[in-house]
Protein backbone atom coordinates (compact mmCIF):
# COMPACT_ATOMS: atom_id res chain seq x y z
CA UNK A 1 0.00 0.00 0.00
CA UNK A 2 1.24 3.64 -0.37
CA UNK A 3 1.66 6.32 2.02
CA UNK A 4 -1.75 7.76 0.60
CA UNK A 5 -3.37 4.58 1.18
CA UNK A 6 -2.18 4.36 4.98
CA UNK A 7 -3.22 7.85 5.45
CA UNK A 8 -6.33 7.57 4.20
CA UNK A 9 -7.00 4.13 6.36
CA UNK A 10 -5.71 5.94 9.58
CA UNK A 11 -7.84 8.81 9.02
CA UNK A 12 -10.75 6.33 8.50
CA UNK A 13 -9.82 4.75 11.99
CA UNK A 14 -9.84 7.98 13.19
CA UNK A 15 -13.67 8.98 12.35
CA UNK A 16 -14.58 5.82 13.46
CA UNK A 17 -12.55 5.34 16.88
CA UNK A 18 -12.88 8.92 17.95
CA UNK A 19 -16.59 8.87 19.12
CA UNK A 20 -16.10 5.89 21.23
CA UNK A 21 -13.30 7.30 22.77
CA UNK A 22 -14.98 10.89 23.55
CA UNK A 23 -18.03 8.67 24.76
CA UNK A 24 -15.77 6.93 27.14
CA UNK A 25 -13.67 9.95 28.45
CA UNK A 26 -16.87 11.86 29.22
CA UNK A 27 -18.81 8.70 30.96
CA UNK A 28 -15.13 8.38 33.47
CA UNK A 29 -15.71 11.84 33.51
CA UNK A 30 -19.12 12.04 34.54
CA UNK A 31 -18.58 8.92 36.87
CA UNK A 32 -15.84 10.56 38.59
CA UNK A 33 -17.39 13.62 39.32
CA UNK A 34 -20.34 11.42 40.65
CA UNK A 35 -18.07 9.77 43.31
CA UNK A 36 -16.31 13.56 44.03
CA UNK A 37 -20.35 14.79 44.50
CA UNK A 38 -20.92 11.75 47.20
CA UNK A 39 -17.90 11.65 48.95
CA UNK A 40 -18.68 15.83 49.47
CA UNK A 41 -22.29 14.78 50.84
CA UNK A 42 -21.30 12.20 52.64
CA UNK A 43 -18.02 14.85 54.47
CA UNK A 44 -20.52 17.28 55.11
CA UNK A 45 -23.37 14.84 56.45
CA UNK A 46 -20.58 13.57 59.16
CA UNK A 47 -19.72 17.09 60.06
CA UNK A 48 -23.31 17.67 61.36
CA UNK A 49 -23.21 14.62 63.50
CA UNK A 50 -19.92 14.94 65.05
CA UNK A 51 -19.68 17.12 68.64
CA UNK A 52 -17.66 20.10 68.76
CA UNK A 53 -14.62 18.18 69.97
CA UNK A 54 -14.51 15.38 67.65
CA UNK A 55 -15.31 18.61 65.10
CA UNK A 56 -11.94 20.17 65.56
CA UNK A 57 -10.34 16.60 66.25
CA UNK A 58 -11.86 15.85 62.71
CA UNK A 59 -10.62 18.96 60.74
CA UNK A 60 -6.99 18.68 62.46
CA UNK A 61 -6.37 15.04 61.93
CA UNK A 62 -8.41 13.21 59.52
CA UNK A 63 -9.88 11.05 62.78
CA UNK A 64 -12.04 11.71 65.66
CA UNK A 65 -12.38 9.91 69.14
CA UNK A 66 -15.70 8.46 70.97
CA UNK A 67 -15.84 7.32 74.69
CA UNK A 68 -18.82 4.51 74.56
CA UNK A 69 -20.90 3.98 77.74
CA UNK A 70 -18.44 1.87 79.39
CA UNK A 71 -15.80 4.40 79.19
CA UNK A 72 -13.73 3.04 76.60
CA UNK A 73 -11.76 5.07 74.11
CA UNK A 74 -11.64 4.94 70.41
CA UNK A 75 -10.33 6.21 67.69
CA UNK A 76 -12.42 6.11 64.06
CA UNK A 77 -9.77 6.15 61.27
CA UNK A 78 -10.76 6.69 57.36
CA UNK A 79 -10.73 2.60 57.05
CA UNK A 80 -10.89 1.26 60.29
CA UNK A 81 -11.27 1.69 64.04
CA UNK A 82 -8.47 1.35 67.36
CA UNK A 83 -9.28 1.10 70.55
CA UNK A 84 -6.87 3.54 72.82
CA UNK A 85 -8.00 2.87 76.29
CA UNK A 86 -7.22 -0.02 77.47
CA UNK A 87 -4.97 0.11 74.23
CA UNK A 88 -3.82 -2.86 71.77
CA UNK A 89 -6.97 -3.55 69.72
CA UNK A 90 -7.86 -2.59 66.41
CA UNK A 91 -11.19 -3.05 64.74
CA UNK A 92 -11.86 -3.98 60.69
CA UNK A 93 -15.48 -2.78 59.97
CA UNK A 94 -17.26 -1.60 56.92
CA UNK A 95 -20.63 -0.76 55.20
CA UNK A 96 -21.91 -4.19 53.10
CA UNK A 97 -22.78 -1.40 50.29
CA UNK A 98 -21.28 0.89 48.20
CA UNK A 99 -20.94 3.97 50.60
CA UNK A 100 -17.82 7.07 50.82
CA UNK A 101 -15.91 6.45 53.40
CA UNK A 102 -17.66 9.11 55.94
CA UNK A 103 -20.82 7.29 55.59
CA UNK A 104 -18.99 4.42 57.29
CA UNK A 105 -17.00 6.58 60.03
CA UNK A 106 -20.37 8.11 60.90
CA UNK A 107 -21.88 4.31 61.07
CA UNK A 108 -18.99 3.30 63.02
CA UNK A 109 -19.28 6.57 65.71
CA UNK A 110 -22.96 5.64 66.27
CA UNK A 111 -22.65 2.16 66.29
CA UNK A 112 -20.19 2.37 69.53
CA UNK A 113 -22.16 5.03 70.89
CA UNK A 114 -25.15 3.58 71.36
CA UNK A 115 -23.89 -0.56 71.08
CA UNK A 116 -20.48 -1.27 71.88
CA UNK A 117 -21.53 -4.72 72.61
CA UNK A 118 -22.85 -5.39 69.09
CA UNK A 119 -19.64 -3.49 67.31
CA UNK A 120 -17.61 -5.55 68.97
CA UNK A 121 -19.43 -8.51 67.85
CA UNK A 122 -19.58 -7.23 64.46
CA UNK A 123 -15.98 -5.99 64.01
CA UNK A 124 -12.80 -8.18 63.01
CA UNK A 125 -10.62 -7.88 65.75
CA UNK A 126 -7.07 -8.28 66.19
CA UNK A 127 -4.12 -7.07 67.85
CA UNK A 128 -2.44 -3.65 67.11
CA UNK A 129 0.59 -3.65 69.62
CA UNK A 130 2.19 -0.60 67.63
CA UNK A 131 0.58 1.76 69.56
CA UNK A 132 1.69 4.79 70.24
CA UNK A 133 -0.07 8.25 71.49
CA UNK A 134 0.69 10.40 68.88
CA UNK A 135 -0.95 7.62 66.60
CA UNK A 136 -1.26 9.38 63.23
CA UNK A 137 -4.28 9.45 61.18
CA UNK A 138 -3.44 7.44 58.21
CA UNK A 139 -1.83 3.74 59.66
CA UNK A 140 0.41 1.62 57.90
CA UNK A 141 -1.66 -0.64 59.16
CA UNK A 142 -4.26 -0.90 56.59
CA UNK A 143 -1.77 -0.92 53.97
CA UNK A 144 -2.07 -4.45 53.75
CA UNK A 145 -5.70 -4.80 53.97
CA UNK A 146 -6.05 -2.13 50.93
CA UNK A 147 -7.22 0.91 52.61
CA UNK A 148 -6.70 4.13 52.61
CA UNK A 149 -2.96 4.92 53.25
CA UNK A 150 -3.44 8.82 53.20
CA UNK A 151 -0.59 8.67 50.00
CA UNK A 152 -3.31 9.90 47.86
CA UNK A 153 -4.87 13.33 47.67
CA UNK A 154 -8.18 11.69 47.96
CA UNK A 155 -7.42 10.26 51.83
CA UNK A 156 -6.53 13.48 53.39
CA UNK A 157 -9.44 15.55 52.18
CA UNK A 158 -10.57 18.49 54.70
CA UNK A 159 -14.48 18.81 55.69
CA UNK A 160 -16.52 21.72 53.65
CA UNK A 161 -15.51 24.80 54.99
CA UNK A 162 -19.48 26.13 54.73
CA UNK A 163 -19.35 23.77 58.16
CA UNK A 164 -16.82 25.23 60.05
CA UNK B 1 -42.92 20.94 62.41
CA UNK B 2 -40.36 19.05 59.72
CA UNK B 3 -37.84 16.53 59.70
CA UNK B 4 -35.42 14.84 57.83
CA UNK B 5 -34.33 11.58 57.11
CA UNK B 6 -30.91 10.93 55.71
CA UNK B 7 -30.24 7.19 53.91
CA UNK B 8 -26.75 6.60 53.40
CA UNK B 9 -26.03 4.94 49.66
CA UNK B 10 -23.51 5.34 47.46
CA UNK B 11 -24.28 9.06 46.43
CA UNK B 12 -23.57 10.22 50.13
CA UNK B 13 -27.29 9.75 51.21
CA UNK B 14 -30.63 10.43 49.97
CA UNK B 15 -32.54 12.66 51.99
CA UNK B 16 -36.15 12.60 52.34
CA UNK B 17 -38.48 15.26 54.39
CA UNK B 18 -41.34 15.11 56.13
CA UNK B 19 -43.45 17.59 57.77
CA UNK B 20 -46.62 16.41 60.62
CA UNK B 21 -48.66 18.23 58.57
CA UNK B 22 -48.68 15.95 56.19
CA UNK B 23 -49.64 12.95 57.15
CA UNK B 24 -48.75 10.96 53.60
CA UNK B 25 -44.87 12.43 54.13
CA UNK B 26 -44.91 10.88 57.83
CA UNK B 27 -46.13 7.43 55.93
CA UNK B 28 -43.38 7.77 53.63
CA UNK B 29 -40.88 8.03 56.42
CA UNK B 30 -42.37 4.98 58.19
CA UNK B 31 -42.09 3.42 55.19
CA UNK B 32 -38.78 3.81 55.07
CA UNK B 33 -38.26 2.98 58.54
CA UNK B 34 -40.03 -0.43 58.27
CA UNK B 35 -37.35 -1.11 55.28
CA UNK B 36 -34.59 -0.42 56.81
CA UNK B 37 -35.28 -2.18 59.85
CA UNK B 38 -35.79 -4.94 57.27
CA UNK B 39 -32.82 -5.53 55.87
CA UNK B 40 -30.99 -5.37 59.60
CA UNK B 41 -30.29 -1.38 59.11
CA UNK B 42 -29.83 0.76 62.02
CA UNK B 43 -31.22 4.25 62.15
CA UNK B 44 -29.98 7.13 64.60
CA UNK B 45 -31.65 9.63 65.47
CA UNK B 46 -29.57 13.26 66.65
CA UNK B 47 -29.22 14.27 70.41
CA UNK B 48 -28.27 18.24 71.26
CA UNK B 49 -24.71 17.36 72.84
CA UNK B 50 -23.38 15.49 69.41
CA UNK B 51 -23.73 12.19 70.03
CA UNK B 52 -26.76 9.76 68.50
CA UNK B 53 -28.84 7.92 69.66
CA UNK B 54 -30.68 4.49 68.21
CA UNK B 55 -34.50 5.15 67.29
CA UNK B 56 -36.80 2.24 66.50
CA UNK B 57 -40.27 2.96 64.23
CA UNK B 58 -42.44 2.08 67.36
CA UNK B 59 -40.64 4.96 69.59
CA UNK B 60 -40.14 7.59 66.64
CA UNK B 61 -41.94 10.90 67.42
CA UNK B 62 -41.85 13.00 64.35
CA UNK B 63 -42.65 15.91 66.31
CA UNK B 64 -39.36 15.60 68.34
CA UNK B 65 -37.26 13.80 66.56
CA UNK B 66 -36.52 15.50 63.56
CA UNK B 67 -33.06 14.20 61.71
CA UNK B 68 -32.68 11.13 60.97
CA UNK B 69 -29.61 8.61 60.01
CA UNK B 70 -30.15 5.19 58.39
CA UNK B 71 -26.51 4.19 58.54
CA UNK B 72 -25.53 1.15 56.25
CA UNK B 73 -25.52 -2.02 57.26
CA UNK B 74 -21.65 -3.47 58.60
CA UNK B 75 -19.88 -6.39 58.41
CA UNK B 76 -16.23 -7.52 59.83
CA UNK B 77 -13.83 -6.23 57.38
Amino acid sequence: MTAATWRAAGLAAAVVLMPCLVIQLRRAWAAGARRRRARLRAEALLWTWLSPAQRRQYRARGWFEVTTASGRRYRILRGGVVRLDPHGSAYCIEATSQVPVADEMLANKLLLETNERRFLATAHHFPYRSFSSSLPSDLALWTSFGRATGDRPDDRRQPPSRNN
Amino acid sequence: MTGTMHVADHQGDTTHTWDTADPRTVQEIEELFREAQATGRLVYRQTSDGSGEQVRLASWNPEEDTELFVAPRLAGG
